[in-house]
């Protein structure tokens, strides 16, 4: 099961998708949590930290992967019956799309190496969904500003849309986080019928 | 007239598309950020979209210091006579809302933002339908 989670920045997004984590983990299974910030950036360590307290201080026993780029590589680290956190896509995204800005690359110039990172994160995402139980992912709304006018946000951008239509056609479950209460998007009604936004 | 808006690089067109039947390389379909926003004449298919509202309001904000409500206004007048001279003509309107990030530095932005949201409030008052596109989900809003 995919479960997709959007918000602003701090939303509250993050908590409920933690909660979302502990209410689908059957006792006997593993929580997992994979991180994608890089943890090189003295700026995220103390929001790693924190965040980190707040699973410790849950109650339940989550296990903690670092994992900023190469989603795919994580797979064989689950099993079957395992509930997955991904929190969030936006530094995956980035990491790969910029990888290698330190050494003035700037391959997220071409289209080509823009669709083999839009492959290998979907890819890298199914292997996941496929892997475990439930997949949770974790996103961020950054399409609601001014257009952008350096190529390199322009592309993020068009990069985060393309994902977040992709990864909302193939979710079961759709949220969006609003000052800590989640709105339902996609989901299923009593009957399990799918039903989005306009019909829910 | 109906008008469909949502943040950038949400499958707004893609929605269109689908909903109505069509591409963006049908005759009727004009992308506003290729080529000027054309005037009713040369509208010729009982069917027309355009794409890019706000590339429109860019235009009339680089064009007009003053009034460019009252522009923009118009230019909804004269959709909606030429939808309504002819039973079955359909326009559809795409625009990006740019209104919900950072005040952008440049006063020319400013107006661009300020307007776009003026007038999308317009076109959804003059609009028979409204629908904002979240990643590829509608929501029927009017």
């Amino acid at each position: 099961m995919l479960i997709f989670i959007t918000g602003g920045v701090r939303s509250g997004k993050s908590s409920f998708a933690e909660m979302s984590a502990v209410y689908h983990c059957r006792q006997g299974n593993h929580l997992h949590y994979v991180a994608t910030c890089d943890q090189g950036e003295a700026e995220m360590a103390e929001r790693i930290s924190r965040h980190r307290e707040d699973r410790e201080k849950s109650g339940y026993s989550w296990k903690t992967w670092e994992q900023p780029r190469n989603l795919h590589d994580l797979c064989a680290a689950f099993e079957k019956e395992d509930v997955v956190l991904l929190d969030c896509l936006t530094n995956l995204v980035s990491n790969e799309l910029f990888a290698g800005w330190r050494d003035n690359s700037s391959q997220w110039e071409e289209a080509g190496f823009r669709k083999v990172v839009f492959q290998k994160i979907m890819n890298g995402i199914k292997k996941l969904e496929n892997q475990c139980r439930v997949l949770i992912i974790v996103s961020n709304e950054v399409f609601q500003g001014f257009p952008a006018n350096d190529s390199g946000t322009f592309y993020f951008m068009q990069m985060m849309g393309h994902l977040h239509q992709h990864i909302v056609r193939q979710a079961h479950w759709v949220y969006q986080v609003e000052l800590g209460m989640p709105i339902l998007r996609k989901g299923y009604d009593a009957d399990g019928n799918q039903c989005t936004a306009c019909t829910v | 007239m109906h008008f469909v808006t949502g943040g950038a690089f949400h499958g707004k067109a893609k929605w269109v598309m689908k909903t109505y039947s069509a591409s963006r390389n049908m005759e009727g379909w004009f992308n506003l950020y290729e080529a000027e926003c054309p005037e009713t004449d040369q509208f010729e298919t009982s069917l027309v979209v355009l794409e890019g509202m706000e590339q429109l309001v860019k235009k009339v904000v680089q064009e007009n210091k003053k009034g460019t409500r009252e522009v923009l206004q118009k230019k909804l007048q004269s959709w909606l006579e030429w939808e309504s001279d002819v039973r079955g003509r359909r326009l559809v309107l795409i625009g990006t809302d740019i209104g919900k990030g950072i005040v952008p530095m440049e006063e020319e932005n400013r107006r661009w933002r300020d307007v776009s949201g003026w007038f999308f409030q317009d076109t959804a008052m003059a609009a028979e339908r409204v629908n904002i596109v979240w990643y590829g989900l509608e929501q029927t809003i009017k």
